[in-house]
């Protein structure tokens, strides 16, 4: 995966609804990111709230462990916004590049 | 691996170098608890070895994303073939053995690095590098030698330290080569004690009186107080060394077959007892004999 496009789709599933580790995990991979690894996305979460893009609590459960919830804060919805920005320009230009090469 | 505490922990040690491991790992435990608590296959089994899984939480962590694709990738798949491996019983025997044997390691790389320390700066009083360390000053270097090997030895993880522990390695591997070769080499008489040369040449117990009372009749190897089997040995010339502990009354156990005679410890019995097997075996068919409580060398330690 690009270098930067697991961030972009984090903050994307977390902009459709605040989520829990492996949470974010599966929803990835329903999405269709099928071979995403969990480390990658759990070190994708620590990363961003490390830098400040993200707000978490814990919400206690009767069943399971206790859950930490990560959800954008206005810095991941600036980011967020920026990347898929340039995501869209990216994937057009990449479009139309493979529209007009010799090999379809 | 079985639950998802000892995975964490081996993710933790994994990660024991970094820098920000603690917020890097911080709800490690919860996540991993979420995980295990979906379905009975092991976390092993899905999320690979746990060192891998580490490092791709490094990779991930660093903002450089493990690459994704829609076939297992090489490097998965020998992932898993470790893991398989790893989780056979023979890999986890083995493995402990091996384990329990490095801290005898780091010692023996420790005394080898400070041998070879004090031989290549003889002081003025060194009659040059002897097995064992002479005066005070070189017991200290040994000493001190050993305590860093050690030290190095328990300390995890981390490129600097690893990479300090191979080079160690490979030093003392060297010196401990260095050391056989010069034992190898002829050595002054004086050495050992005086041998009669009406004595046939036999394995003697260096000053231990008369070479007459102290044959040797059998070798037991230990390593760190455990006790060694099926352990090959040579002389100095790789010639197999070979005892005669028939001139003293005993024999190979008859229930073991064909024993390789260099192959330490041997499986010995008193004459009389092999003879007491011999004729048991006669009369019983071969299926009623079993292996003397020495043991044949091919057994696990007891």
């Amino acid at each position: 995966m690009l270098k930067g496009v697991l961030d972009l789709a984090v903050l994307a599933v977390l902009d459709d609804r605040d989520g829990y580790g492996y949470d974010v995990v599966r929803r990835l991979r329903e999405a269709g990111l099928t071979e995403v690894g969990d480390a990658s996305v759990y070190g994708t979460l620590r990363r961003l709230f490390k830098a400040g893009a993200l707000t978490s609590y814990v919400v206690a459960s009767d069943e399971g462990p206790h859950r930490k919830y990560y959800g954008l804060n206005d810095a991941g919805r600036r980011q967020l916004a920026s990347s898929a920005a340039t995501w869209t320009s990216f994937a057009a230009t990449m479009d139309s590049l493979l529209k007009e090469g010799p090999h379809d | 691996m079985t639950d998802h505490d000892a995975y964490a922990r081996a993710v933790r040690e994994a990660l024991a170098r970094h820098p920000e491991r603690e917020e890097l790992l911080e709800d490690l435990d919860d996540h991993l608890a979420e995980i295990a608590a979906e379905s009975d296959a092991s976390l092993e089994d899905r999320l690979g070895p746990p060192d891998a899984y580490a490092e791709e939480l490094r990779a991930a962590y660093a903002g450089r994303p493990e690459a994704v694709s829609g076939r297992r990738r090489p490097r998965e798949m020998a992932a898993g073939f470790v893991a398989r491996v790893r989780r056979h019983s023979l890999y986890g025997g083995a493995t402990g053995f091996l384990r329990e044997l490095r801290p005898g390691w780091w010692v023996l790389r420790g005394y080898a690095l400070g041998m070879a320390a004090l031989a290549l700066n003889p002081g003025p009083a060194a009659e040059g590098p002897g097995l064992v360390p002479g005066g005070a000053v070189e017991i200290l270097v040994v000493a001190v030698a050993v305590a860093a090997s050690v030290w190095l030895g328990r300390r995890r993880g981390g490129w600097p330290a690893l990479s300090l522990a191979v080079a160690a390695n490979a030093a003392a591997a060297v010196a401990l080569l260095a050391g056989m070769l010069a034992g190898a080499a002829p050595v002054p008489e004086q050495a050992f004690s005086p041998t009669p040369q009406s004595v046939r040449p036999d394995v003697v117990l260096v000053g231990s009186g008369s070479p007459f009372a102290a044959a040797v009749t059998n070798i037991r190897l230990y390593k760190d107080g455990k006790a060694l089997v099926g352990v090959d040995v040579y002389d100095q010339d790789g010639r197999p060394l070979v005892l005669s502990p028939e001139e003293h009354g005993l024999e190979i156990d008859p229930a073991c077959g064909d024993v390789i005679r260099n192959r330490y410890p041997l499986p010995l019995v008193t004459a009389e007892e092999a003879e007491a097997r011999r004729l048991r075996e006669l009369e019983g068919g071969k299926s009623d004999v079993v292996p003397a409580p020495s043991a044949c060398a091919t057994s696990e330690p007891r």
